[in-house]
């Protein structure tokens, strides 16, 4: 009987003494912008050449956590859009290297009309320009070894330099409006 | 840090487009450079069926260039010798 009451009392002691988990805090961020650069590979030829890549028109954004700020996932969708229309896009791992500077890798290619997969590596560095925007500038270097838009077995290489906007916009709660915060 | 980053993305900036201002133009690098139906081969597009020297993909391989004496230059080699021929003629009613 004793022993029943003590277990009892440490189980409904050992609750009520438990503080409240805080629900985990989602950040979203979104980002636009237009990027180019150079496109290289070996066409058929014998030699690697390069010339100017094409023009794109990218938009994503990274999802993170309020308890580990530093490591962020990140879905990228982009529309190359002259001299020639393909869509395409990536997903990425991002580490945040302080408030204003991040680096990521990932996967990256396109879709249509012809598909290229690959590997890409690359930096953001963020510009304040106000309390939730920023002025995105985004180095990367991507290979793209499969794929039916290669005319041969050597890979695609990008080295590409994106310019744009990015947004803080959102801080999401993970429990959904669980109560009172 | 505001002006380092200015002048690091103005730096990238000016090292793209220099790359770019050099680069080789009139090629395609992907298949989705080339019209519809043609293929990228050797950085040429080309119609589908046509590799990159000429030779039609699954036919004989003779090289383009023999079949493709232009007649003219058929006619001078005719006429080359002719003239040979003529001046084989001329030479013993010469020394006649």
């Amino acid at each position: 009987m004793t022993r029943g009451i003590v277990t009892i009392t440490t189980a409904v002691a050992a609750i009520a003494l438990t503080s409240p988990a805080f629900a985990q805090t989602l950040l979203l961020s979104g980002e636009v912008g237009l990027a180019s650069g150079v496109e290289g590979g070996d066409p058929g030829t014998g030699s690697t050449t390069f010339r100017r890549a094409r023009t794109r028109f990218e938009a994503g954004g990274d999802l993170r956590s309020d308890e580990d700020r530093v490591d962020a996932f990140a879905l990228r969708a982009f529309a190359e859009i002259e001299p020639h229309v393909s869509v395409g896009g990536e997903l990425r791992y991002v580490r945040y290297i302080g408030q204003h500077f991040t680096g990521f890798a990932g996967f990256t290619g396109t879709l249509a009309p012809h598909t290229l997969f690959g590997g890409v590596v690359g930096v953001q560095g963020f510009i304040p320009l106000g309390k939730t925007l920023s002025l995105l500038i985004e180095p990367s270097f991507s290979a793209l070894p499969f794929g039916s838009d290669l005319p041969t077995d050597q890979p695609l290489l990008w080295g590409l330099l994106c310019v744009g906007i990015r947004g803080d916009f959102l801080a999401a709660s993970a429990a959904n409006e669980e109560g009172p915060k | 840090m505001k002006v380092l980053a200015t002048a690091l993305a103005l730096l990238v900036t000016l090292v793209v487009l220099q790359q770019a201002a050099c680069l080789e133009a009139n090629q395609c690098m992907r298949l989705s450079d080339c019209p519809t139906g043609d293929v990228c081969t050797a950085g040429l597009c080309v119609p589908a069926g046509i590799t990159g020297d000429g030779a039609a993909e699954g036919g004989d391989a003779t090289p383009p260039t023999q079949d493709a004496v232009p007649p003219a230059e058929s006619s001078l080699l005719d006429e080359a010798a002719a003239l040979d021929d003529g001046a084989g003629d001329a030479a013993p009613a010469a020394a006649d």
